[in-house]
């Protein structure tokens, strides 16, 4: 489904080169899902940054559902991270000045799927009921708790139907019972088809993935895969 | 269609939630688009030839002393006038006037009063908007002319048959017509016309009658003034005893539209004009492109987040730029709203005491500068809002996010 081959990514200033990510390679197949875990600083997030295109790699090749996307034009990376992708980040990242609702119909506004705004509306109401958050649907982020944003953050990754969810350090901002519902809720929509690839340092909830990578200083150390 | 409505629509979500920043950008640009509103009409009521004074680029006012090449002052008697101008190559129609500070007993108050005496042919070289009745026709009948804003502070209803004393004789108005500006014909300042023969100021004293004398329209101004200076000098040389040589040079001699840009700043009027109309769109739009900046720069992480969520870097700026657009729109429409209110005010004020009408009396506001006006708010909200919000479009994605929170 997405294949990473010798991605190197280098930070660079006037003195010094950094090697973010070191010669990856890397293969998620449909349905896994996937921790990556490591040091603080051994380039778990900017593995995930670049799985997903929101940064470019400095050399290599990614592959999502076989085709190349080193070549693709800056509508075209739009266009796939609305369609393929889900995002949810450790900080929520909800949008302070939209209510939930709106924070999850807003990336259905630079969506290309046919769909009136009443389907738009009716789809984002039933991700909201999923994750329980149905009675604060009018309320806007900083009336709500970390766990209630970040479930919304999760319905608002879901509104597109992306084939990957990739998780950033979901519960990296919230307590233990918070964090245990936000990974309940991943592995109910791991169990109904949706790939995840997460980022954490939890070592408990990475031993929970079907897929457990660890990486230290830019490479991969290891790989299971658990059958 | 839809796309566009929904950026509408999260703009306009986006600028009520942030109500300050909003406020001081819509008020900061509606005070910006008043001055330029203001200037654009002051620029096209000097350069163009608009009611009453139709026939400036082709008038060429004499003043009572005018000057020749020797510095010495000389005028043409009043019963010389006619003749005088009738041997001018190109001049056709004419009239007289003299201006006079005066004191006007209305409905047993006094009001200082600026008086034209002119003659009936004045109401034909100029052509006066009569908002109610008539010029006067007769000059031996003690009749007036006065102007709506004059009339307005003076009379609670339609003044024409109200009687006004001036210097003792008793007036009947005839006429009110619109306002002008100073602009538009800076000799001209008076509030209320009377007939020349009631004049009590003129010929004594030595003054003489102003002339204002219509050339052919297709004539050019270098041969007006040629025609003129010849007959002036002729004149002097035939009727001032010992002046035989005096010359009258062309060059003193100005068209009433020249005497407009000398009244204006001069000929660097224009340039002076767009100097000043490019300093008052560029220190707003610098103010409100910091403020867009900061506001832009604070709205990094949101439109990473948007870029994330599949918005292209073109939706991404189009999404700032709307919010730019409506808030310079909207200043746009106030200052649209507030220009000519704003304006009335200040003129009352600058009237209320004063004999004769102040520098924005009778100030249009023509569809051209409202026009102009538009496409610069529009201008505005590119300059200020697009540098910024490119850059911001072009950042990369997870370094915004990285670590930041909204």
């Amino acid at each position: 489904m997405i294949e990473l081959k010798d991605i190197y990514k280098v930070f660079s200033t006037d003195e010094i080169e950094t090697y973010a990510l070191n010669g990856i390679n890397l293969k998620v197949e449909k349905g896994d899902f996937v921790s990556v875990s490591g040091p603080s600083g051994c380039g778990k997030s900017t593995l995930l940054n670049i799985i997903g295109h929101l940064d470019t790699p400095s050399e290599g090749t990614i592959m999502v559902e076989g085709t190349d996307t080193g070549n693709m034009t800056d509508s075209e990376l739009s266009r796939l991270r609305n369609e393929k992708f889900g995002f949810i980040f450790q900080s929520f990242h909800l949008i302070p000045g939209l209510n939930i609702l709106q924070n999850v119909e807003l990336p259905m506004l630079y969506s290309h799927e046919k769909i009136s705004s009443g389907e738009i509306r009716e789809r984002a109401m039933s991700l909201i009921q999923q994750v329980g958050l149905e009675s604060r649907a009018k309320h806007f982020p900083s009336q709500l708790s970390g766990g209630q944003c970040q479930r919304a953050a999760i319905a608002r990754a879901m509104i597109t139907r992306p084939h990957v969810l990739l998780a950033d350090e979901p519960t990296g901002n919230l307590d233990s019972r918070m964090g245990r519902e936000i990974m309940d809720i991943l592995l109910r929509l791991n169990g109904e088809g949706t790939t995840i690839v997460m980022v954490t340092h939890d070592a408990k909830l990475a031993s929970e993935a079907s897929v457990q990578v660890t990486m230290n200083d830019g490479i991969i150390t290891n790989v299971d895969r658990l059958n | 269609m839809k796309k566009f409505l929904n950026y509408i629509r999260s703009a306009i979500r986006n600028i009520l939630s942030n109500k300050l920043y909003s406020t001081f950008y819509i008020l900061g640009t509606a005070v910006a688009f008043i001055l330029i509103i203001l200037l654009l009409s002051a620029v096209r009521l000097v350069g163009r030839q608009a009611r009453p004074f139709v026939n400036a680029a082709n008038t060429i006012h004499i003043s009572p002393d005018f000057e020749s090449s020797d510095g010495d002052t000389y005028g043409i008697a009043t019963q010389d006038i006619e003749r005088f101008v009738k041997a001018i190559p190109g001049a056709g129609k004419y009239c007289i006037s003299n201006s006079e500070g005066t004191m006007a007993f209305v409905n047993g108050k006094v009001r200082p009063a600026n008086v034209d005496f002119v003659d009936s042919r004045y109401f034909e070289v100029n052509d006066f908007n009569f908002t109610s009745g008539r010029p006067f026709t007769e000059d031996g009948l003690p009749q007036a002319v006065i102007l709506k804003s004059f009339a307005e502070k003076v009379y609670r209803t339609d003044p024409v048959g109200e009687r006004i004393n001036i210097q003792k004789t008793d007036y009947r108005i005839v006429g009110v017509v619109d306002d002008f500006s100073p602009l538009q014909n800076p000799n001209e300042r008076a509030v209320i016309w009377l007939p020349y023969k009631f004049n009590k100021f003129v010929p004594s004293g030595g003054s003489y009658y102003e002339i204002d004398i219509v050339f052919d329209s297709d004539m050019p101004a270098g041969e007006m003034k040629e025609n003129l200076g010849h007959a002036l000098t002729g004149y002097l040389t035939r009727n001032v005893p010992g002046r035989e040589n005096t010359r009258i040079s062309p060059s003193v001699l100005r068209t009433v539209q020249e005497n407009k840009y000398d009244f204006a700043g001069g000929s660097a009027f224009g340039y002076g004009a767009v100097v000043l109309l490019l300093l008052l769109i560029l220190i707003p739009a610098l103010n409100i492109m910091s403020l867009s900046s900061a506001r832009i720069q604070a709205s990094g992480t949101e439109i990473a987040i948007r870029r994330a969520l599949g918005a292209t870097r073109n939706q991404a700026l189009l999404q700032m730029l709307s919010e730019n657009i409506i808030l310079s729109l909207a200043g746009f429409v106030i200052a649209a709203f507030l220009a000519g209110p704003c304006l009335s005010g200040i003129d009352r004020i600058l009237f209320s005491g004063s004999s004769s009408i102040s520098v924005l009396t009778g100030f249009r506001f023509d569809f051209g500068a409202y026009a102009a006006a538009l496409v610069l708010a529009l201008l505005a909200a590119l300059i200020s809002g697009g540098i910024p919000a490119y850059n911001i479009s072009r950042k990369n994605i997870a370094n915004e996010l990285k670590g930041r929170d909204l």
